[in-house]
């Protein structure tokens, strides 16, 4: 390994090493990464130590990743234990499997899994919530047809025994009842 | 990384250093299956190269003494390796 007091690229910050790494595999070239550098207020750098840079960064980089995979997963976990409602251990474990896969193998960084991840809960959360307000819609829609037919059948007995005003009544009592089903379906 | 900064290795046998190397890789990985492709990149990333054939004898080993466990995954059809509870030991020191 490099001596990092030699390559002043390797003595930077982790969070400016990481800029450059990334400026480097979008293509940018010797010329566009020491422009970079003096935006950011860095020293130029030569040819030489930005190609040792890239290779012994993207070296430590791939171990490091490798090494804090298995944490990453387990905190990928634990965000979704924290959300509302029940979730088998199985399906966790094989979140946790997949997600550790992802980011060992390099092909999703751990901060954006933990993004779709948390987006994924949000729209869950979301998703549950329509459906238990449906669920109360249905119940209220039940609930007032019910007291509608109760009072409509209290009403019935209060009346004389007049067949035809009876059957009277009874057309009366279904077109209430399905205007009521037809109002309650558009509110729905 | 430039092997001759690395600590020296207590291993002459190479084969025993490669199968050093891939528990230390194993072993931060915990109770996760690393899929074989994933292994030999990491074990490529530096010199010497170790070729494929060796690799898989390395690993057919490790497992043979109980130090690994393997599976292919249902879904991707990768190999993929994980360490036992007696690799995980054999693996603290390093």
């Amino acid at each position: 390994m490099s001596d990092s007091s030699s390559n002043p690229l390797l003595a930077l910050a982790q969070e400016q090493k990481e800029n450059i790494f990334i400026w480097l595999r979008e293509g940018s070239d010797h010329d566009a990464i020491n422009l970079r550098l003096q935006d950011a207020g860095l020293p130029s750098a030569t040819k030489n130590q930005i190609d040792v840079f890239f290779t012994e960064y993207a070296h430590e980089r791939w171990t490091r990743r490798i090494d804090r995979a298995a944490e990453e997963a387990d905190a990928l976990i634990a965000l979704v234990r924290r959300s509302p409602g029940q979730i088998p251990e199985a399906v966790l474990a094989a979140l946790g499997q997949e997600a550790f896969r992802q980011i060992a193998s390099g092909k999703v960084e751990s901060a954006d899994l933990a993004r779709y991840t948390s987006l994924f809960l949000r729209a869950r959360e979301q998703d549950r919530a329509e459906r238990a307000l449906d669920l109360q819609n249905e119940k209220l829609r039940l609930v007032r047809r019910n007291a509608t037919e109760k009072a409509l059948d209290a009403f019935a007995r209060e009346l004389p025994q007049n067949p035809a005003a009876l059957e009277a009544f009874q057309n009366l009592k279904n077109q209430l009842l399905d205007q009521t089903d037809h109002l309650e379906d558009e509110s729905l | 990384m430039n092997p001759t900064t690395e600590p020296e290795a207590p291993y002459t046998d190479p084969e025993a250093l490669l199968q050093a190397r891939v528990l230390k890789i194993l072993k931060p990985c915990l109770s996760y299956w690393l899929d074989e492709q994933t292994l030999y990149l990491t074990l490529n990333l530096s010199r010497p190269a170790v070729t494929r054939a060796r690799l898989e004898a390395a690993l057919r080993e490790l497992r043979d003494k109980a130090y690994l466990d393997f599976r292919v995954d249902p879904l991707s059809r990768l190999t993929e390796w994980r360490l036992t509870p007696s690799g995980h030991a054999l693996a603290q020191p390093l």
